[in-house]
C-alpha cells in the first residue's frame, strides 16, 4: 500500500494526544497547585533507503514514516498566588513540595489548601496528614495557627501572648522534577531512584498557588493542534485518492 | 472515541459546580452569620501509557513517560470560618459571637444544632428561640414583666424586673466549639451539626478557651466580599468557556475523522 497514508494517520494520532493533554490542561485551569503538561512528539526512526533495481544496492537517503508522541513533561512553573485569608492555606514560593502520607506511601503536592482534622492534624482535602520534620503536625483545637516564611508552625493559645511552636513543614525538592509521576488528586509520585531532598523554599501562609496553566497558551496550543489535524487529515485523503487512481485507472482499457 | 471530550467535559462540570458555590454565597451575602464556601479542585486519575524509568536499553533508562490526565474534579466545598463584619442593630435579643464558637439550638426532635446567627427572638413562653422558634440551649426564660434584657460578654444573662432593685439572673449561655468547624454540615436556615470529620462539640462558657465573647445588639454579617465573588464568578465562567471550546475542537476533530472515509 502507499506507507504515506499511514504516515499522515501517525500525525493525525499525535495531534489527538495532543489535544487530550491541552483539554487536561484547560479542565484544570482553577486546580489549586496543578502543573500544566506539554506534549513533545518525535519522529520514528527513518528508514535508510537503497535502489536495488539497475546495478549495485546504493543508499539513496532517509526517509520519515511518521511521529509519535514521545513525552508528556510537566512543567514546574510557579503558579501565580492568590491571598486567601484562610490561616491553613500554604502556598510555596520556589521550587518544593509538601510531603504528604498516604496509605500508599509519601506523596508530593504544590496544593497547599490544608484542612484540620477532627483529631486536630493537618490535613489535605482527601484527609492525609502533611508530614512536618518531624511527622505528622498535630495542631489541637483552641488555638489560631502561625505559619512563619520558613515553614515553622505556631500555634497561639487564646488570651495568650507567646506562641507555641510545634513543627516545621517538611517541603523538599528533587534535582531532576522528570523523576516525579503525577498520580492525580493534586499528588506526585517520585520515582524509584528519585531522593528528596530537603528545601530551604519559602512559603507564604494565607494564600494558595494557582495552576500554572497560561489560558492564551493553551487556546493557541488548541487551535494548532486541530489545524495539523486537519492538515494530517487531508494528507491521508490525498493518499487515498492516489490509491483510487491506481486501482481504477491504471488498468482501464479504451 | 476522543478523550479530550470527557476530559473537557469534566472541566465544565467542575467550573458549573464553582459557579454554583459561588452563587450560593452571593444569595447569602446578606445572611447573618453566614459563612461563605470555597469549590476547592484536583486533576483525576492519570493513565500511564509509557512509564518514566523503564529500561529502553542494556543501559538507558527512558528520563521521562508518558502520563496522559482525564479532567478535573470537584473535591471539597470548604466553609472558611473567618469572622464576618459587625452590624449594630439596638436590639436586646441581638448577639454576636467575637471569635470561634456556636450558638447551641435545640432541634424539634431533641437533638442540637449550632449556628452563628444570633438574630434571637422571644416566644410566647418567653423562652430566648432563635427565628424558626427553636429554643436556645441551655433554655434560657425572660420573665414577662422584664423591661429590658442584658447579657455580659462572657454569656450571663440578666433581666430588669420592676420594683426590683438589682436584675434577676436568667442563667449562663454556652457557646460549642469544633476542632473542625469546616466539617461541620450545613442543614439550612443558618443551622449546622457535627459530622465525624468535625469532631464533638465542645462546650464552654463564652470568653473560654477562645470560643470568644457575647456582644449584645450586634450582628455578625456574612462573611462573603462580594468583590471577591465576583472576580471567582468571572474567572470560573471564562473556565468554562475555554473548556467548552476544547470540547467543539475535539467535536471538530472526530467529525474530520468520519469524514476521511469517503
Amino acid at each position: 500500500m502507499i506507507r504515506g497514508i499511514y504516515t499522515s494517520a501517525s500525525g493525525m494520532l499525535a495531534e489527538t494526544a495532543r489535544t487530550d493533554v491541552i483539554s487536561n490542561n484547560l479542565a484544570n485551569v482553577n486546580t489549586t497547585g496543578y502543573k500544566r503538561d506539554v506534549t513533545i512528539n518525535k519522529d520514528f526512526a527513518s528508514l535508510l533507503m537503497e535502489r536495488i533495481n539497475d546495478g549495485p544496492v546504493t543508499p539513496i537517503g532517509g526517509m520519515g514514516v511518521g511521529t509519535m508522541v514521545d513525552e508528556i513533561a510537566t512543567i514546574q512553573d510557579q503558579g501565580a498566588f492568590k491571598v486567601t485569608g484562610n490561616p491553613l492555606d500554604v502556598a510555596i514560593k520556589g521550587k518544593g513540595f509538601f510531603v504528604i502520607q498516604t496509605p500508599a506511601g509519601e506523596r508530593y503536592t504544590r496544593n497547599g489548601s490544608f484542612q484540620r482534622s477532627a483529631q486536630g492534624e493537618l490535613v489535605t482535602s482527601e484527609g492525609y496528614r502533611v508530614l512536618g520534620q518531624g511527622g505528622p503536625i498535630q495542631l489541637g483545637d483552641t488555638e489560631k495557627v502561625n505559619i512563619s516564611s520558613d515553614g515553622r508552625v505556631q500555634l497561639q493559645q487564646p488570651g495568650q501572648i507567646e506562641a507555641v511552636e510545634i513543627g516545621q513543614l517538611r517541603i523538599v525538592e528533587f534535582a531532576d522534577e522528570k523523576q516525579l509521576l503525577k498520580e492525580g488528586d493534586s499528588m506526585f509520585k517520585a520515582a524509584p531512584n528519585a531522593r528528596p531532598q530537603a528545601s530551604t523554599t519559602m512559603v507564604e501562609q494565607s494564600a494558595l498557588e494557582m495552576a500554572n496553566t497560561n489560558a492564551v497558551t493553551e487556546m493557541i496550543n488548541l487551535i494548532a493542534a486541530f489545524r495539523s489535524y486537519e492538515i494530517n487529515s487531508k494528507a491521508v485523503q490525498t493518499h487515498d485518492t492516489l490509491m483510487g487512481r491506481a486501482v481504477n485507472d491504471v488498468g482501464k482499457l479504451g | 472515541m476522543m478523550r479530550a471530550l470527557w476530559t473537557a467535559g469534566s472541566g465544565m462540570v467542575a467550573q458549573q459546580a464553582n459557579v454554583d458555590v459561588i452563587s450560593n454565597n452571593l444569595a447569602n451575602v446578606n445572611t447573618t452569620g453566614f459563612k461563605k464556601s470555597r469549590a476547592e479542585f484536583e486533576d483525576l486519575m492519570y493513565q500511564t501509557i509509557r512509564a518514566a524509568g523503564s529500561t529502553t536499553g542494556p543501559d538507558s533508562q527512558l528520563p521521562a513517560g508518558v502520563q496522559m490526565g482525564h479532567g478535573a474534579k470537584l473535591v471539597a466545598t470548604t466553609k472558611m470560618y473567618t469572622q464576618g463584619s459587625f452590624q449594630a442593630t439596638g436590639n436586646e435579643l441581638d448577639m454576636t459571637i467575637a471569635g470561634d464558637g456556636f450558638f447551641q439550638i435545640t432541634m424539634p426532635d431533641g437533638t442540637l444544632a449550632y449556628t452563628r446567627n444570633g438574630a434571637f427572638q422571644r416566644d410566647s413562653q418567653g423562652r430566648i428561640v432563635t427565628s424558626e422558634g427553636y429554643p436556645i440551649e441551655p433554655a434560657i426564660t425572660i420573665p414577662s414583666t422584664a423591661t429590658a434584657v442584658m447579657v455580659s460578654k462572657d454569656g450571663r444573662i440578666s433581666a430588669t424586673i420592676p420594683g426590683q432593685s438589682t436584675p434577676q439572673d436568667l442563667g449562663q449561655l454556652q457557646l460549642a466549639r469544633f476542632v473542625n468547624p469546616a466539617g461541620l454540615s450545613a442543614l439550612g436556615s443558618s443551622l449546622l451539626v457535627p459530622t465525624a470529620a468535625s469532631g464533638d462539640a465542645v462546650v464552654t462558657n463564652p470568653t473560654v478557651d477562645g470560643a470568644g465573647g457575647i456582644e449584645q445588639k450586634y450582628l455578625e454579617m456574612s462573611n462573603v466580599q462580594v468583590v471577591d465573588e465576583m472576580v471567582n464568578m468571572i474567572v470560573a465562567q471564562r473556565a468554562y468557556e475555554m473548556n467548552s471550546k476544547a470540547v467543539t475542537t475535539a467535536d471538530s476533530m472526530l467529525e474530520i475523522a468520519a469524514q476521511l472515509k469517503r
